[in-house]
């Protein structure tokens, strides 16, 4: 498979597909590039930064920020305010989506570019389609919270996945707290679509098993949270020996050999 | 509030001795149950988990057991028969926790949760705490790529994706 890897949004994207063409590779550059162009926070002349100092009110920012920022709102809204925008010094930061949406952007690419099996990880978020070259599911290593260079779980994608991790380990604290939960250290979502996965996985860290389970109720969600203590809080797809489509099976059996 | 401690809360009022579980649920049904034997000492508990597949740790078991432990004290076996505990609930539903014993042996343990609605039925149960050992371990050799926690452009240099592309390059 070719891979494409290039630096985006202070962190490395990496892609791959069975071909990525030059053309594939500028237009996924720009998908990253126009966003973080536009939303970043590290330079002084972007339109977020503008909205920051409050030079520029939402209500006459470009249609472009308008519309990520109602997206955020939108978010806020469905996660009961555990996912939100705002940070706590007032200050607008819509990062979190951006690289979700910048994602999404890629899969456009290369979907456009006749591609249906393909991997983008863009810093640690990652979107699959299809399967890998030899017809294997594309499987996703989730990173263990307590040793970053060790993997704790895997996730193998049955088709088009989204595979989110928001976490407190590598940038610190940069996921403010709704209240003052801090029962995960780390949480990882299996969605259908990059941005769900993503916010959801920051609204589940943010609001601890209160926003796991409102999370659980209202998404067709897997999860992996790792509280702070150690504790794991796991969907059935990521227990050992317990296969998704073997699982129904072998668990009687299980119960009545631990009854008996 | 976990499921796990939703079943302990109704299970303490049951008065029963000894009791551990395993909730491992798939769209709403309770799929296994386990066998747990406590051993009541002077002045401190021990909490003893023998399971076919699983065992219980944490803040949840020490906290059944200090509810538990006072129904031990005036309990001096199990009486057979079916027992059903007080419904606890939250916002999102309830749950019941009926026990069987037969021959002195909790034989059956099962959480019947009725929710507010038909979804949360489903979800009520499905991810439930687990331990550190009893979740699906990676096979390296396999991994395509890595999720973690965002990283920056310096701290890619030392990550497991890093390396994964270092290796098809």
């Amino acid at each position: 498979m070719d891979r494409f890897v290039f630096e985006a949004m202070g962190t490395v994207v990496s892609v791959q597909a069975a071909t990525i063409s030059d053309a594939a590779r500028r237009d996924l550059r720009r998908v990253f590039g126009d966003l973080e162009d536009r939303f970043t926070l590290y330079r002084p002349d972007s339109e977020a930064s503008a909205v920051a100092r409050r030079d520029l009110l939402v209500p006459h920012a470009s249609p472009e920020y308008r519309r990520v920022y109602d997206l955020a709102v939108d978010w806020r809204e469905r996660t009961d305010g555990s996912f939100t925008p705002h940070r706590p010094d007032g200050v607008i930061d819509l990062s979190g989506i951006v690289k979700a949406l910048a994602i999404a952007g890629s899969a456009d690419v290369l979907d456009a570019a006749g591609l249906d099996r393909w991997c983008i990880n863009a810093g640690g978020d990652v979107l699959v389609s299809g399967t890998q070259d030899d017809g294997n599911p594309w499987v996703v290593g989730i990173v263990d919270p307590d040793d970053r260079t060790a993997l704790l779980s895997q996730y193998s994608a049955p088709g088009r996945r989204a595979v989110a991790t928001s976490g407190t380990a590598e940038r610190g604290e940069h996921v403010w707290r709704t209240g003052a939960n801090a029962t995960f250290g780390q949480v990882t979502v299996v969605a259908d679509d990059i941005v769900t996965a993503d916010v959801l996985a920051t609204a589940i860290l943010a609001g601890g098993p209160d926003a796991l389970e409102h999370a659980q109720r209202n998404w067709s969600i897997e999860v992996l949270a790792c509280a702070s203590d150690g504790r794991l809080w796991a969907s059935p797809v990521f227990h050992a020996e317990r296969t998704p489509a073997a699982s129904a099976e072998q668990t009687p059996t299980a119960s009545e050999d631990a009854v008996g | 509030m976990s499921t796990r401690a939703k079943i302990a809360s109704a299970v303490a009022s049951v008065g029963v001795l000894a009791l551990g579980w395993q909730v491992g649920t798939a769209n709403g049904q309770a799929l296994a149950t386990t066998q747990t034997t406590m051993t009541t000492g002077t002045g401190n508990t021990t909490t003893t988990t023998t399971t076919g597949n699983t065992t219980t740790t944490g803040t949840t078991t020490t906290k059944e057991a200090s509810t538990t432990t006072a129904a031990a004290a005036s309990a001096s076996g199990l009486t057979d028969g079916t027992f059903t505990g007080t419904t606890a609930t939250n916002r999102y539903g309830s749950v019941t926790v009926t026990v069987t014993v037969a021959s002195g042996r909790i034989t059956n343990v099962t959480a019947a949760t009725t929710a507010t609605d038909d979804h949360s039925a489903q979800i009520n149960t499905r991810t439930v705490p687990v331990l550190k050992s009893e979740v699906l371990a990676a096979q390296s050799a396999s991994i395509s790529t890595v999720s973690g926690a965002t990283y920056t452009s310096k701290a890619y240099v030392t990550s497991l994706q890093s390396a994964l592309d270092q290796a098809a390059a």
